[in-house]
């Protein structure tokens, strides 16, 4: 796959994906934009060939998702999460639809939210997702299935479910 | 919501047109240096919140950063080194000293520190027992080391310090690859260009071991050294009768074959400072004689080292630990040694009571975090013995547990304290502790338990407790069932949770005879050599060993070992090797490889 400046392609044909990957990793649309662009800029100063777009969409993905795990997994953003969840401001601008989202993403951990969000948003398979993220084909499917399961929990404690 | 509303609510996630635009027109620059992207793009971003460097990535890249410069202004002093050049005028002046916010704190005891709010510096984390006689000598006693390398190695920014020893001991010739005592030369590797210098810039210097070679330790046998702010620091044994000295790490009574006739009167605990073009070399502290100086950390303004404190006695053996010991302890302290002023206060003093028996019970593991020195200490009395994660204030000096669990061999980073309560083929922690937090963290539920096979063999799980902030080490191989011998190395990388990563294959290949691994253990079988060094003298083989986490890399150490005959013979290969794998590789490689920093064969110099 030849591009003069792969960055700048992956940005605009996946850089809404690599936004909505992280921010369905972290719940957050102001650390979704800071993982995903850093995933763009890190391309940008080490470009790489691809073999094609699925293979430049996979990798944006894992390099975003893996950020995202290392964001999520740091003393700063856990301690962060509690003063954001008592500010209002942030999720006032969000459309319901986005704001049940959030409350949704938060309630799962990481990779639950990567492995829903890579079957049910991105279309990938079970295999597929096993090979991006390097797990077990098992592994994948128990998280998927774990993670649908704990989102029907949320919602019918929420009583949006019968 | 159900999967139509969730990808609906996904999609409107997108990035704003100003975003948008300002994100290409960065990209649409020619791919420059980390900080001009960086830079612009925190110029021209609206979001403060970007601008304050949170993410992991970024800290990563500003590291890398400091690096760069760091790394020319290195490399400008050890190549004046090299020219012998006495006045390099890339010296220790160029390294900036970091501003530094003070806070004073008087503890009860009257202690009083001058805390700066530098956190803890990365320092290797070993595997336990990596090189050191006791792991071989407990499995597999043909093969003793000899040349134990924890501590022997320090990261800067931009390459290695390392002790190489100078002469081989060939007066044995026997099993044992042994470097001559003492006999060691102060080497620096750098990253960039590979080369290895010793750290001395003396006019016309031979580093021949004579006392004026900057880099020669006859004098001083280095027992730990730290790259810390444009420094080597060595904590080292100083002998006070050069002439009697036969061994370069501790000054032990009772075993002649190791120090001699040396008693712990004879020799002394100081604390040197290099400076890395080897221009200098200064004794900043004389701990004073009968201490033995272990492990050690920069933390808060302060080197912090615990010191033994030896007594002259018999070997006695624990009567229900069954722990040999080579001298009788008299307990042990944590000395804090202040860098902007020279003064050393000793922080804790524990020494033996009536209830608790501290015979050669130097803590385990050191690590430092905020407000706190952690380390693993094990108490024993006469009903067993038992582990814990203890930590120190700094701000009133007083001791506490914070868990009661025992910490897994080197399961402490800086990080995280990991143990195990139910071992499963010793790779997945269920116990993890997070030091900045102070709170225990559960596994992932949905951790891989084992993962069995690789290349379509079942996988063998070796050393572990190798840990960093994010990842968690195995030494795997794989045994052929037929015939036994081992055919595949690597390193199994793990979160901190248990998700299996990913593995770095290692290159380690059998020489001249197979290396058979008995499966149950993982060690060679009792009867894989005859026991009769005529016959065996062709036995070698190289081996990789994970070594260590520091500074973004990992590394594992290969080496060769076997019979002397062999080892003289084996010119073509080097003897010893510190390759590593930087977390970058780790990251976007798919089958990251590890990368020659240095080598050296033994008696090279």
């Amino acid at each position: 796959m030849q591009c003069e400046n792969i960055a700048l392609y992956a940005f605009q044909k996946f850089g809404d994906t690599a936004l909505q990957a992280a921010f369905c990793c972290l719940g957050s649309r102001a650390d979704a934009e800071d993982v995903a662009q850093e995933v763009f800029f890190a391309l940008h100063r080490n470009p790489r060939d691809f073999e094609s777009d699925e293979h430049l969409k996979a990798y944006i993905l894992r390099a975003v998702i893996n950020r995202c795990k290392n964001l999520r997994r740091s003393i700063w953003h856990r301690m962060r999460i509690s003063l954001e969840d008592a500010n209002e401001t942030e999720l006032a601008q969000e459309p319901d639809s986005v704001k049940e989202l959030i409350s949704m993403i938060r309630s799962l951990p990481t990779p639950y939210n990567a492995v829903v969000y890579l079957h049910d948003c991105e279309g990938y398979t079970i295999r597929e997702i096993a090979e991006m993220l390097h797990k077990n084909e098992n592994t994948v499917s128990t998280q998927l299935r774990r993670g649908h399961e704990r989102l029907r929990m949320d919602l019918l404690e929420a009583g949006a479910l019968p | 919501m159900n999967e139509r509303d969730y990808q609906n609510a996904v999609r409107q996630i997108q990035w704003s047109e100003a975003k948008r635009r300002k994100i290409e027109e960065i990209l649409s620059a020619a791919p420059q240096s980390d900080k001009s992207s960086e830079d612009a793009w925190k110029e021209s971003h609206v979001n403060p919140r970007v601008a304050v460097s949170h993410s992991s990535a970024k800290r990563t890249e500003v590291f890398e950063m400091k690096q760069k410069k760091s790394r020319r202004i290195l490399f400008a002093g050890i190549a004046a080194a090299v020219l012998a050049t006495c006045g390099a005028v890339a010296g220790i002046a160029a390294f900036s000293q970091k501003k530094m916010h003070t806070i004073d704190v008087t503890h009860k005891s009257g202690t009083v520190l001058h805390l700066t709010d530098e956190e803890n510096v990365p320092f290797f984390t070993s595997v336990y027992g990596f090189l050191a006689d006791d792991i071989y000598n407990q499995s597999y006693p043909h093969s003793s080391k000899n040349f134990d390398c924890r501590g022997m190695i320090t990261a800067t920014d931009t390459g290695w310090f390392y002790r190489q020893p100078r002469v081989l001991d060939t007066s044995n010739d026997t099993y044992y690859n042994k470097a001559a005592a003492c006999d060691y030369v102060l080497m620096y590797a750098d990253k960039e260009t590979g080369e290895s210098v010793p750290v001395c810039a003396k006019p016309n210097c031979k580093h021949d071991g004579s006392d004026s070679c900057v880099a020669s330790t006859r004098v001083y046998a280095p027992s730990y050294m730290e790259y810390h702010d444009g420094y080597l620091y060595t904590l080292t044994t100083k002998f006070l009768h050069p002439e009697e000295r036969k061994h370069p790490e501790m000054c032990w009574e009772g075993d002649s074959s190791a120090a001699g006739d040396i008693k712990s009167e004879d020799c002394r605990q100081v604390l040197l400072r290099y400076s890395p073009d080897g221009t200098e070399i200064k004794e900043l502290y004389d701990f004073g004689s009968g201490k033995g100086v272990s492990k050690c950390l920069f933390h808060r303004g302060y080197l912090w080292c615990f010191v033994q404190l030896q007594k002259t006695g018999e070997d006695i053996n624990h009567e229900v630990t069954g722990d040999a010991a080579q001298f009788i302890s008299g307990g042990w302290q944590l000395w804090g040694y202040e860098l902007a002023t020279g003064k050393a206060v000793c922080l804790y003093d524990a020494r033996p009571d009536e209830k608790y028996d501290q015979v050669n019970n130097l803590p385990r593991f050191f690590t430092a975090g905020g407000d706190y020195l952690y380390f693993c200490r094990k108490l024993v009395d006469w009903s067993g013995s038992m582990d814990s994660l203890q930590r120190i204030s700094l701000l009133d000096g007083q001791e506490s547990t914070a868990l009661e669990y025992p910490c897994f061999r080197d399961g402490v980073s800086q990080k995280f304290a990991l143990w195990q309560s139910k071992p499963k083929n010793n790779m997945i922690y269920d116990g993890i502790f997070d030091l900045e937090a102070s709170e225990r963290i559960k596994p992932d539920e949905n951790a891989e338990e084992e993962i069995e096979t690789y290349n379509g063999r079942k996988i063998q799980y070796g050393l572990s407790g190798l840990v960093d902030n994010r990842f968690e080490y195995q030494h795997c191989y794989t045994v052929d069932e037929e015939t036994k011998e081992f055919v595949d190395s690597m390193i199994g990388v793990f979160e901190i949770r248990g998700d299996f990563h990913k593995y770095i294959k290692l290159d380690n290949t059998p020489q001249s005879v197979p290396f058979l691994m008995d499966p149950n253990d993982g060690f060679m079988p009792s009867d894989a050599l005859s026991g009769d060094m005529e016959n065996d003298t062709d036995f070698m083989k190289k081996n990789s060993f994970l070594f260590g986490v520091c500074q973004d890399n990992i590394y594992v150490m290969n080496y060769c070992d076997g019979f002397m005959k062999a080892l003289k013979n084996a010119a073509d290969e080097n003897l010893f090797e510190l390759k590593y794998c930087s977390y970058e590789d780790l990251e976007t490689q798919d089958e990251p490889e590890m990368k020659l920093a240095f080598s050296y064969r033994l008696g090279d110099l």
